[in-house]
């Protein structure tokens, strides 16, 4: 994707309004922070109590922040959860990421959102069940990952015996690269 | 067979992608697009809350991973990472789990919420009531040790008459 204008690091922070909510440059409500995270209250909740917990540093997307960061935001995100259960009267909470546009991510700044959750309160993130897809699909799914995960998670799955049906070549298709799902979000 | 089926998936090995000592990650059953991975603890643990951090922490660690896969292997546009956390945020198991969810440009599935506005007075409630609980934020359980085999004290060689000790002596002997 050929884009029209690179931007330095700092120019990205610059423009960037969650990085200024970070540095204290725009007002937040700030609940919790640490060294490598902060958590706000989002100005347009789904539900009240709605929080957005934010890296320290400027990452685009999920597979850009390091693996220290990404698990401790996992454990600030069950703590902050924890704390809603209790300290609020709910049910559930819901703990949410979307990496990319097509997930309906918006902002250009990594975040995690923790939305508090009451049975029936019409927030459109209750379905994790969908349609089971026929066999020979979920073989090809699993075939067409094996490598990826085989290289980024090091490990190999044990062989079947069973017959494998072929995979086929779908290489013509145009991947986006990481790199090109986070600059769509920068030229907003 | 146990009355679990998440438990049934990791315990009979069958279709994992991925498996370690403390998590596994297989393809959804039910998935909600072409490319929908659960990651969950093996332990069985019906609430996330009941989850120990050394494995949170590992869960989201590989939880980003195979989003990558996914980014890498299907040509993934985009992916969620959500965590339904209680009946009413649309858990069906009763065994805790991450959705990582493949995702492309209008693929139809709706994920999303109407984001609402608050009055300034309730925005405040929240705050206050927010900060006091994320207060305690910040210790987190690290994995037990296993207990280190202590064997019998190995007995030192004794100091020769310059004083100088008997392993040192050898190591200046070397070439």
């Amino acid at each position: 994707m050929p884009q029209d204008e690179q931007l330095s690091p700092e120019q990205v922070k610059q423009q960037c309004i969650f990085c200024h909510i970070i540095a204290g440059d725009v007002a937040a409500k700030k609940v919790f922070e640490d060294d490598k995270v902060v958590a706000v209250l989002d100005i347009n909740p789904a539900t009240p109590g709605h929080v957005l917990l934010l890296t320290k540093e400027h990452y685009a997307i999920m597979p850009q922040v390091p693996d220290d960061v990404i698990g401790h935001i996992g454990q600030v995100s069950k703590a902050c959860s924890h704390a809603m259960l209790k300290a609020m009267k709910i049910d559930g909470t819901t703990i949410f990421v979307a990496n990319g546009m097509a997930a309906g991510q918006r902002a250009q700044h990594f975040m995690v959102h923790i939305i508090p959750r009451n049975e029936g309160d019409g927030v459109g993130v209750n379905a994790f069940e969908g349609s089971v897809l026929p066999a020979a699909t979920m073989t090809k799914l699993s075939q067409a990952l094996a490598p990826a995960v085989k290289k980024i998670l090091n490990f190999e799955a044990p062989v079947t015996t069973s017959p494998q049906p072929k995979v086929e070549k779908n290489e013509t298709r145009d991947k986006p690269s990481l790199d090109d799902i986070a600059a769509l979000l920068q030229k907003k | 067979m146990t009355t679990c089926p998440t438990c049934d998936i990791i315990t009979s090995k069958q279709g994992l992608l991925y498996e370690d000592a403390k998590i596994a990650a297989f393809l959804s059953p039910a998935p909600l697009s072409v490319g929908h991975i659960l990651v969950a603890p093996k332990q069985h643990v019906p609430i996330l809350e009941q989850v120990p951090d050394y494995i949170i922490n590992e869960l989201w660690v590989k939880a980003n991973k195979l989003s990558i896969a996914l980014f890498e292997s299907i040509g993934a546009e985009g992916t969620n990472i959500v965590i339904a956390n209680g009946p009413a945020a649309g858990q069906v198991l009763p065994h805790a789990m991450l959705n990582v969810v493949a995702r492309k440009q209008n693929d139809g599935l709706q994920l999303q919420w109407q984001p609402k506005k608050l009055g300034d007075e309730e925005m405040a409630k929240m705050e206050e009531l927010l900060k006091g609980a994320c207060g305690a934020i910040g210790e987190f359980q690290s994995e037990p040790q296993k207990p280190i085999e202590i064997k019998a004290p190995v007995e030192l060689p004794e100091k020769t008459e310059s004083g100088e000790s008997y392993l040192l002596k050898q190591l200046r002997r070397l070439p």
